[in-house]
């Protein structure tokens, strides 16, 4: 509990760091932090505390924000509903990728997830009407939340934070419900799970109903942030940066993805003081990590691996 | 006492070998029944079958007597044989090895009606109540197992002996009507099988019908009051312990003719 409570305390320090530095530079990296922190915990979700290795993360996210790009560019709607909504794109785009993909075999589940997130980038890259496909769309309003406009770096950032450490409260929540317990039973050991009554299928679909929800929100917000996308949110490389975070932050811990989050967006931007080399020490970086750690960073954090904690009653 | 568990003329085939070849038999209820035969002669599948890890190609399992209440088991997936009251337990020993002794008698409960996961998450009062039920059942059941001590620590620190244990106490956690037991003793010392027959019978004596396979013949001769054989998948015979122990066709299917009594084999 005092652990916790330090980490807590170390977490809330480390995270006014930015605005007390007051560099436009690095607030911008820490806004992006915390949007990879909440697509981090997405990713957790299914893999660490599911174990089910999932390549739709970025397909959650671009549906995310192409909803919220559409929905402010065209209909001009507010940025509250449009979150909402673009939310719950996610949820139905969670259970329409999970319905098929959790029925068949582990090595498909991978297969079919990656189909699907393609799909949807053919799908953003020639629905012309309504994407503009690869010219993308430019120029999204600026957001106003409950009435309040999301304005400058500082509005930013408080606004990444506030909707990180949402997701971060609500997979803690998950996590140690007793949903959260069938979620980790069924990664263990299906045929006991099975035996014990548990839904498995059901229980899976529901965690990639609650990921997609997540992921859908960092893609609204990274698309009003950046005011503008292309079918480049569908990529592949967002699912290798966050498996990086994921696995090497500690998957099943709910520390562990927060920390990889926050590393693994600031280390490729502190190696830039060496910018000939950048590429080769984020490498060795990622090797000693793998090597020495690898179970993630949460050892250090001392997250017990994959244990569901039941919140207070 | 009238039938719990009824089979009837099942039958697995796998690829042209016959696992089970039109097995039939009645399980009455609150008994301890046994189910023994060499290896290969069927049982497993036959829990298999029954518990809807398997598909059977012909036959049936009924849950409960005759009439409409009774539920086939034979057309239910596992999740569904489980919420109706049948249990089992795996010849490979099975518990969560990450989860905590408690964590696993509470995952053990999930089939409560009305399980949601908006509302788990959500912990409302109802929650909280069913919850509370679970918690108070796993003490109880933590104690009745000599588990208590060890309750926070991860299943995967316990001994073999005590995985048995916690193995057959998260088959309790749902007040399951049968229970079907795959080698409950298989690989334990001598001590920790007279407590486990002993945990059996109070389990009984609760009202909770046991079949069981287990190779432990003196086990199985001690506790059952009836005894099915089987033997190349189908019912070689079946009757009470004495009858069974010296049908000298139950000898010849396990060692061969030339054997002298089967209440020989295990001492």
């Amino acid at each position: 509990m005092s652990r916790t409570r330090a980490i807590t305390i170390a977490a809330v320090v480390a995270a006014l760091m930015p605005i007390a530095l007051g560099s436009p530079y690095v607030l911008h990296i820490a806004i992006v932090t915390g949007f990879y922190v909440i697509l981090a915990q997405s990713l957790n979700l299914v893999l660490g505390y599911g174990g089910l290795l999932s390549l739709a993360t970025p397909a959650f996210f671009g549906i995310g924000a192409y909803a919220a790009a559409i929905l402010a560019l065209r209909f001009g709607w507010d940025g509250t509903a449009t979150l909402a909504v673009a939310a719950l794109a996610g949820v139905a785009t969670g259970i329409a990728i999970g319905f098929p993909s959790l029925r068949v075999s582990r090595h498909s589940f991978v297969i079919v997830t990656l189909s699907a997130t393609l799909l949807l980038q053919l799908v953003a890259n020639n629905w012309e009407d309504v994407t503009r496909g690869s010219l993308g769309l430019a120029n999204i309003p600026a957001p106003r939340l409950l009435g309040v406009p999301v304005e400058g770096r500082t509005g930013w950032y408080l606004l990444s934070l506030a909707a990180a450490a949402a997701v971060v409260l609500v997979t803690h929540r998950v996590v140690g419900s007793r949903f959260g317990r069938a979620l980790v039973a069924a990664r263990d050991n299906e045929q006991l799970a099975l035996a014990a009554g548990i839904d498995v299928f059901r229980t899976r679909l529901f965690a990639f109903a609650l990921s997609g929800a997540s992921a859908a929100l960092a893609g609204a917000l990274y698309a009003y942030f950046i005011t503008y996308i292309d079918p480049g949110v569908f990529g592949f490389s967002v699912s290798e940066t966050l498996l990086i975070m994921v696995i090497l932050g500690g998957s099943g811990t709910l520390w562990g993805p927060v920390a990889g989050a926050v590393v693994f967006t600031a280390l490729p931007e502190l190696l830039r003081i060496a910018p000939e080399v950048r590429s080769l020490l984020y490498g060795i970086i990622l090797l000693l990590i793998v090597l020495y750690r690898p179970a993630g960073l949460a050892t250090w954090l001392g997250g017990r691996r994959s244990v569901a904690q039941a919140p207070p009653a | 006492m009238s039938a719990i568990l009824r089979v009837e003329g099942i039958v697995k085939k796998y690829q042209g070998v016959t696992a089970l070849d039109g097995v039939t038999f009645d399980v009455a209820g609150g008994s301890i029944t046994g189910l023994i035969g060499p290896n290969g002669s069927g049982k497993t599948t036959l829990f298999d079958c029954i518990s809807g890890f398997q598909r059977c190609d012909a036959g049936r399992a009924w849950l409960g007597p005759g009439g409409p209440a009774a539920v086939e088991l034979t057309s239910l997936p596992p999740v569904r044989v489980a919420r109706a009251g049948v249990r089992r337990t795996f010849q490979q020993l099975k518990v969560f090895p990450n989860l905590s002794v408690r964590d696993n008698l509470l995952t053990a409960a999930q089939s409560g009606p009305g399980f949601s996961a908006f509302a788990e998450i959500l912990r409302v009062a109802r929650v909280r109540d069913h919850e509370r039920g679970l918690q108070d059942r796993a003490a109880r059941l933590l104690d009745e197992f000599a588990l208590a001590p060890l309750a926070d620590r991860p299943a995967a620190a316990l001994s073999y002996g005590q995985k048995k244990l916690l193995e057959l106490a998260m088959a309790l956690m749902t007040d399951p009507q049968v229970l079907l037991l795959d080698e409950p003793v298989a690989g334990v010392n001598p001590t920790l099988i007279e407590a486990l027959k002993r945990h059996l019978l109070r389990v009984r004596d609760r009202g909770v019908t046991l079949l069981i396979v287990e190779h432990n013949l003196k086990l199985v001769f001690d506790l059952c009051e009836r005894i099915f054989v089987l033997d190349g998948g189908r019912l070689l015979t079946s009757g009470a312990p004495a009858e069974v122990a010296h049908d000298p066709r139950v000898l010849a299917a396990y060692l061969g003719a030339g054997a002298k009594s089967a209440a020989e084999l295990d001492g």
